[in-house]
């Protein structure tokens, strides 16, 4: 089992007459990008947009960002699964990334009524995109989430009417794709700048880990075929614990447009990173498990972290990192999926956000068990500054894009924002800076 | 009364009543209308039943258990 990711770093991006990398720069032909979009009628008032680190402008209702990657060599297809992809097992043989460049999938819903929006719905009044995701790329919270560092292509779908809203996110996921791999074809003739090897055989005398990263089905929102939500392969169901060779995962096996998640998060994820760069040293990384998270009945619930637990011991795992993604009550999940490991013998390190600590009066977490012995915290998503007022508006879902311009307050804690969800430890809140 | 009976147990509430689902609390949609109308009347009938029940910690109470002796657990 061993990956080769090539990287080629795009240190700048800029529009030109043909679509190309070259000595660190991807030149962009919009015309044809924007072709390929529209290929889809649902899509024909779509556009592209470039924005760039530094650059005074907001990116918002962002739904989606995507590393282009593309498997060179070795089975399979990069974001298997989803839209009509090959479903075959990836992460082996070679894949090319384009660094420091994603593809950002925003949807305007700002002509349609709240019912037509679908989801993510929720909208507070006062101060819209406090609660809508959004990114600065400019201004003292530009690093907060990663994307504020890359150069972003932002493609800018107004929501056809008489459409679903899965059918709109449907056409939008698909050309978000159509574009990642377009842009990564750029590489495939080239030998990138940098290579890593990712050979997970296991090493004999190391103790074997696990990440199990909890990610919620939207199956109950959705129909339980659609891909649209998170999924593994492209399915979004709720169901039995996956293992996936970590390489899976670096080659896309996990589509997350979810709630709080993105597919460029599952593919630069820190925790899959770090510990492939441990294996063979310090551990071996045997396997990456997707915990499916929102059953709606507390035995269901026990039921899967029981599950995992054994799943676990039968892979012979001595210590796992587990992860949450959404709060409430899929947390409950994740906690239960620790005490089961725990008293199976698998020792465990949570790594995850807190609740805003409402001035010091309330508990980090939801609820806690005795058997939980390590925590990680990667913040509680609050930001010290407010975001500066930009000169530039992309994305929207206002009726008015000026009022996207404006300064935002500081965010105070999570439940209340949606502004970024540290759920994987990149923040500057994360243990990386403790 | 709560489809997730350990997190108000865990913030210390002195009587939860466990319910169906996070989605219907008091009934289930799944079974006929008139069984759905029977779990949802235990269920609250079991609610008013536990604030005549003195108690001295966090307790739950079972309104569905198939062992009625069962249907108040004290939770240490």
């Amino acid at each position: 089992m061993s990956l080769e990711l090539g990287t080629f770093p795009v240190n700048d991006a800029v529009l030109g007459t043909q679509t190309r990398w070259h000595g660190g720069v991807l030149e962009l032909d919009l015309e044809e990008l924007q072709a390929l979009v529209r290929e889809d009628p649902l899509l024909k008032d779509s556009r592209l947009e470039l924005a760039k680190p530094g650059e005074s402008a907001r990116i918002s209702s962002y739904e989606d960002v995507v590393e282009p990657r593309v498997k060179v060599s070795g089975p399979g297809t990069v974001y298997p699964g989803v839209w009509g992809r090959s479903s075959e097992k990836v992460g082996t043989g070679r894949t090319h990334r384009l660094s420091g460049f994603a593809v950002m999938e925003c949807l305007d819903m700002s002509h349609l009524s709240n019912t037509e929006q679908l989801w993510p719905s929720l909208k507070m009044n006062e101060h819209p995109a406090a609660w809508e995701r959004f990114v600065d790329m400019s201004g003292p919270n530009a690093e907060r989430p990663p994307f504020g560092g890359l150069n972003l292509l932002c493609l800018v779908v107004r929501a056809a009417e008489g459409a679903t809203g899965e059918e709109r996110r449907s056409s939008m996921h698909a050309a978000t794709m159509r574009l990642s791999d377009r842009l990564a074809a750029t590489t495939l003739d080239i030998d990138p700048p940098e290579m890593e090897t990712f050979d997970l055989t296991p090493r004999s005398g190391l103790p074997n880990i696990a990440f199990v990263p909890h990610l919620a089905s939207s199956e109950w929102t959705f129909g339980s075929r659609s891909p649209l939500g998170t999924s593994v392969y492209g399915m979004s169901r709720l169901n039995y614990p996956w293992m996936l060779d970590p390489t899976e995962v670096l080659d896309g096996a996990i589509y997350t447009g979810g709630a709080a998640g993105t597919t460029w998060m599952m593919v630069n994820n820190p925790v899959v990173l770090n510990a492939c760069r441990m294996h063979g040293r310090d551990v071996n990384f045997k396997t990456c498990v997707v915990q499916r998270t929102n059953w709606t009945k507390e035995a269901e619930k026990q039921l899967m972290a029981d599950r995992l637990a054994h799943a676990l011991k039968m892979a012979d795992i001595q210590g796992a990192v587990i992860t949450n993604d959404v709060r409430g009550q899929r947390f409950l999940e994740a906690i239960l999926s620790v005490q089961a490991c725990e008293r199976e013998g698998v020792k465990v390190v949570l790594l995850t956000e807190e609740e805003d600590s409402e001035s010091g009066t309330a508990p980090p977490l939801l609820v806690s068990v005795p058997e939980l012995k390590a925590a990680v915290s990667a913040g509680t998503g609050a930001t010290l500054h407010p975001f500066d007022g930009v000169q530039r508006s992309i994305g929207g879902f206002d009726t008015t894009q000026e009022s996207n311009m404006g300064e935002i307050p500081a965010i105070h804690g999570r439940y209340g924002t949606s502004h970024f969800n540290d759920i994987f430890g990149y923040d500057t809140q994360s243990y990386d800076s403790y | 009364m709560s489809a997730l009976p350990s997190v108000p147990l865990s913030v210390g509430a002195n009587r939860v009543v466990r319910g169906v689902r996070v989605e219907h609390v008091c009934g289930d949609p799944l079974l006929s209308e008139e069984q759905d109308a029977a779990v949802g009347m235990r269920i609250v009938a079991t609610a008013i039943q536990s604030l005549q029940t003195p108690v001295d910690k966090p307790t739950l109470f079972e309104p569905l258990a198939a062992d009625a002796s069962k249907e108040a657990t004290h939770v240490s």
